[in-house]
């Protein structure tokens, strides 16, 4: 497909690419065992991984992603689909920091709410007693 | 005439300087109608909440520092769990004046329309009429601003609305059921007309004369004016795009 002749993409690279991506698996499982991360967020760092692992051991798909991208070296496409991965992970949080903005808000909301009702009701009692 | 019961709140951040002769000026004003008073303290630090309780005016106090849209939301949810069936709100700071206030309550309490906006710039009339050097007038940046949101509201609503920004307001119980359950967060004056119109509640505007500011500052500076510009544009883009769901929830 590609008008560029590709640079293969080295045993080492490969290596190390496959060896990050176990890591992080078995990061990942650790973290969820110990609860220290929730189950739904391992979906986001999971799809990852697997990218990471599956252009390790099978470079075609990697040479592939290069000629769509248009760049002759392999390297290139392999960081660009890093920082493709950062950036989905990065949206991710922020889906997630805008629920939690959302849900603090209302919390402080209802708080704020709940309090206001408690003083009026002292204040209505107060008046009562003060009557009697 | 006897009025039906009404809540007033008034969003403060940091504003006890001025909350006090606010509350006055509507006391006064309201002195001979069932209306309530209400301060949503968004969080103040220099104990704008505490001079409000001092007043003897209920208060919504948060926590922390959440928004302008928070503040507003929380005097419609508490005017919805109140049982109001008529709610107005206008700036802590002095700037909108009680009789003001007033002609917009008139236009919900008679039915008139379900949301009543207070327009500073509706009628050239009603800004000469106000006091010798009192005249409103925006700064050059922010009258582009108003400008183009005007069109991009009006092109999109089908109607022209000429004070988008507009802080004082009036509702009945329609647009206080609307309100309670949703109401943007940061710059929310122009979505909760959008959200208003789309929703074929009757939105109408009246002219109000605004007094120049007497205690501190206006928390509108460049930058937050520029992230006002890119969030409205973004929410009135948003909004256009069919199946968005103007009503929902958070």
């Amino acid at each position: 497909v590609s008008v560029f002749p590709l640079a293969a993409v080295s045993l080492q690279t490969r290596v190390f690419g496959a060896a990050l991506g176990l890591a992080l698996v078995v990061l990942l499982v650790e973290l969820v065992r110990r609860r220290r991360l929730q189950e739904r967020y391992t979906v986001a760092w999971s799809l990852a991984a697997a990218t990471l692992l599956s252009v390790s051991l099978f470079p075609q798909l990697l040479e592939l992603f290069a000629s769509l991208l248009g760049v002759s070296d392999t390297t290139d496409a392999f960081l660009a689909l890093a920082l493709l991965c950062c950036f989905g992970l990065v949206l991710v949080l922020t889906v997630v920091v805008s629920r939690l903005a959302a849900e603090t808000t209302r919390l402080a909301q209802e708080l704020a709410l709940e309090r206001a009702w408690r003083r009026e009701r002292e204040r209505t009692c107060a008046g009562q007693e003060a009557s009697e | 005439v006897s009025r039906p019961r009404t809540l007033i709140f008034l969003p403060a951040w940091n504003e006890r300087e001025s909350l006090p002769g606010t509350l006055q000026e509507l006391r006064a004003e309201f002195a001979h109608d069932r209306v309530d008073l209400l301060v949503c303290d968004d969080g103040s630090t220099d104990g704008t909440g505490e001079a409000a309780l001092a007043a003897g005016v209920a208060v919504v106090d948060f926590p922390f520092h959440l928004g302008i849209g928070a503040a507003v939301h929380a005097g419609y949810l508490y005017a919805q769990r109140h049982g109001y069936r008529f709610c107005a709100h206008c700036d802590a700071d002095g700037q909108h004046p009680a009789r003001e206030l007033r002609k917009l309550l008139e236009v919900v309490w008679d039915d008139r329309a379900d949301l009543v906006v207070g327009s500073r710039y509706l009628e050239r009339a009603t800004n000469a009429s106000a006091p010798a050097g009192e005249r409103y007038r925006a700064s050059f940046p922010r009258r582009i601003g108003i400008a183009l949101f005007r069109a991009l509201l009006s092109w999109q609503t089908g109607r022209v609305f000429t004070d988008t920004t507009s802080g004082i307001r009036a509702a009945n119980e329609r647009a206080i059921a609307l309100f309670a359950r949703r109401y943007a967060s940061d710059y929310p004056e122009l979505e909760s007309l959008q959200q208003a119109v789309g929703l074929g509640l009757r939105v109408e505007e009246v002219a109000v004369w605004v007094r120049p500011r007497t205690h501190g500052r206006s928390k509108i500076t460049l930058l937050r004016s520029a992230h006002f510009v890119w969030k409205s544009l973004f929410a009135i883009l948003v909004g256009l795009l069919p199946g968005y769901r103007q009503g929902a929830g958070p």
